[in-house]
């Protein structure tokens, strides 16, 4: 009804080989005006990270679990005493340091993932339900945002733990209550300017059901700010579940995770420094190319989010 | 002054959902008592404790018998020391200050001349420089900044020692490692502050009238720019507090933070329940007092 025809959807409108190419041609050229090197290298760095993250069991050079005692604490390969059966050096019961890393990672990731997703959609219902029921229920949901923000979410974290012990359904489950306040106030904010839009005000005029203009309405209107959300929030959840993993109530041995592997080599600081080092680099790579993402998303989508 | 009113009625209200979460929290899995004693712990132990804790009542009677007690400043027993909660925790909020205070400071101080420049200098090399310096600042885990500090000035460079507390030289690292993740975030929030209000028609107004560029940023624009900044700093709070759990680890300073870690493996719920209350507490304070500020600072919501 209130189509707004603009250039991409014309491009994305023709069909056949030629329309694919044009199409191509028109994201190439959409690429190179928006996305600054920072952005390219994050993506290049995410992909050299992610992909043999997900294949570890074809890249990794050993099993993540297999001990091997008479190469306790080797170096990296590059240096003097290093050998590149080893290339990241080994840990003190002599398991490969880069394999660890590789299956770390996919415990990691898949966390971030996974809890980011839960909580990106109840973060959505329910900013969606507060922002467009409003009243009573609004303050209710707000109420609870307040209280959980007003905790140190670590020590929540710590607390809860305690209660339901470590297992990875448990932190899981914390890592997605961490980011749905953020999602719920974003959403809220959006969903309150909508609800004044003319195509909302018309499809109530003509009678449209509560759920239809909350899903058909509302809801394609919020996906470039909970992109851009969960973009965040998935850097935000990979550190707190390393944080996790440092204090001993997230990921446990010997299954490895870059938490667990940091706390574990830093007892070794002084005689075998890679061993915490390695993850955490491989850990920070992740971290500041999805944040440099987050942040090139959210400029050009221009969303406004809270934090 | 009814602005205010609201919001302390507000504050109330949530350190009672606090409270109340806290409480279920800790029945989640029926009773306490099992999170406190070991699973091989004779079943007299398990029934005293019942009694001694008033388990035996029915829930609600239990909920209000806590709501009364706290209010009273009673935090309950601890398990591990076998002393009241409050008393062990009071034990440990000085060493917390003494890392949290400076390192407030610090990423206070060192955040508004660092963003202030990056946003006038913006897009040219120094604004980038200190971007991606406080992108960096904000993407490393604090344990691990913690870490490479140890590396680099204990272990390689002997300048400060990497544990424990007593010298002014025990301060440096720990203070630092915190400072990082509090002063990252506000050069951003001061640098966007800053944008916005450099592209505010008084600010042209003031350049129109030939007054030096100094004189345009640090008394016309900065003074109105850190209205935000300031009410971020109640969020600064919480970050610290989160973060010294970490960072007290790390450093094995014994603090809060550390308290609350070696409370897991005591499973001392009572200990835990406390911390998350007290900071909860701080927290909500301080951005009552924020709030306060802003009021006095700002005369636009006066009315």
């Amino acid at each position: 009804m209130l189509t707004n025809e603009t250039a991409p959807s014309r491009i994305l409108g023709r069909v056949g080989l030629p329309g694919i190419v044009t199409r191509w041609r028109a994201g190439q050229r959409w690429w190179r005006r928006n996305a600054t090197l920072a952005v390219q290298l994050s993506f290049l760095a995410l992909a050299l990270v992610i992909i043999p993250v997900v294949f570890a069991g074809t890249f990794a050079p050993h099993a993540p679990t297999a001990i091997d005692l008479r190469n306790r604490l080797l170096p990296p390969g590059w240096t003097a005493d290093g050998t590149w059966d080893y290339p990241l050096g080994t840990d003190s019961t002599g398991r490969d340091i880069l394999t660890r890393i590789l299956y770390g990672g996919r415990i990691s990731l898949a966390i971030g993932g996974i809890a980011s997703v839960i909580g990106l959609i109840a973060g959505t219902l329910l900013g969606l339900i507060s922002g467009y029921v409003r009243g009573l229920v609004d303050q209710a949901i707000m109420f609870l945002v307040d209280v959980q923000l007003s905790l140190p979410f670590i020590l929540l974290a710590v607390a809860v733990a305690l209660v339901l012990g470590n297992s990875l359904p448990v932190l899981v489950g914390i890592a997605a209550l961490s980011t749905w306040p953020h999602y719920a106030r974003v959403v809220r904010g959006v969903v309150l300017t909508l609800n004044e839009r003319e195509f909302v005000v018309a499809s109530r005029a003509v009678g449209g059901g509560h759920w239809h203009i909350m899903t058909a309405h509302m809801l394609p209107n919020l996906l470039s700010s909970m992109l851009v959300l969960a973009t965040l929030s998935l850097g935000r959840i990979i550190l707190l579940e390393s944080g996790l993993s440092f204090l001993g109530i997230g990921v446990r041995p010997p299954t490895p995770s870059w938490g667990n592997m940091i706390s574990d080599g830093r007892a070794f600081l002084t005689n075998a420094p890679w061993w915490a080092v390695m993850p955490g680099i491989a850990l920070v790579i992740v971290t500041m190319a999805v944040g440099t993402i987050g942040d090139w998303l959210r400029d050009i989508t221009d969303v406004t989010t809270d934090r | 002054m009814n602005t205010f009113s609201i919001r302390l009625i507000r504050t109330l209200l949530t350190l009672w959902g606090v409270l109340t979460l806290t409480f279920f929290l800790g029945r989640l899995k029926g009773d306490p008592v099992s999170l406190m004693l070991p699973i091989t712990a004779p079943l007299e132990d398990f029934e005293r404790m019942r009694a001694q804790m008033g388990l035996d009542q029915p829930l609600l009677v239990q909920y209000w018998v806590y709501l009364s007690d706290v209010l009273r400043g009673d935090l309950g027993q601890s398990i591990a020391y076998n002393r009241p909660v409050a008393e062990v925790i009071a034990e440990r909020i000085p060493a917390t200050l003494e890392l949290g205070i400076p390192a407030l400071l610090l990423s206070t101080a060192l955040s508004i001349p660092l963003g202030v420049l990056s946003a006038v200098k913006r897009n040219r090399p120094i604004d980038r420089l200190i971007m991606s310096l406080s992108l960096t600042g904000h993407s490393i885990p604090n344990f691990f900044i913690g870490i490479v500090l140890i590396l680099l000035f204990s272990v390689q460079l002997g300048w400060a020692p990497s544990f424990g507390r007593g010298t002014p030289a025990h301060l440096i690292l720990p203070i630092l490692t915190l400072t990082i993740y509090p002063l990252a975030f506000l050069i951003r929030l001061t640098r966007s502050s800053m944008l916005d209000v450099l592209h505010q028609t008084y600010i042209s107004t003031a350049r129109a009238k030939g007054l030096k560029e100094r004189q345009v940023v640090f008394v016309h624009a900065l003074r109105n720019a850190l209205i935000p900044v300031i009410t971020i700093i109640g969020i600064q709070v919480a970050s610290i507090i989160a973060g010294s759990a970490i960072v007290e680890t790390v450093f094995s300073w014994p603090g809060m933070g550390w308290l609350a870690v070696r409370s897991i493996g005591a499973r001392d719920y009572p200990v835990i329940q406390g911390i998350v209350l007290m900071s909860a507490f701080a927290f909500s304070v301080t951005n009552l007092a924020v709030d306060l500020i802003y009021v006095v600072i700002d005369p636009r919501i006066r009315e």
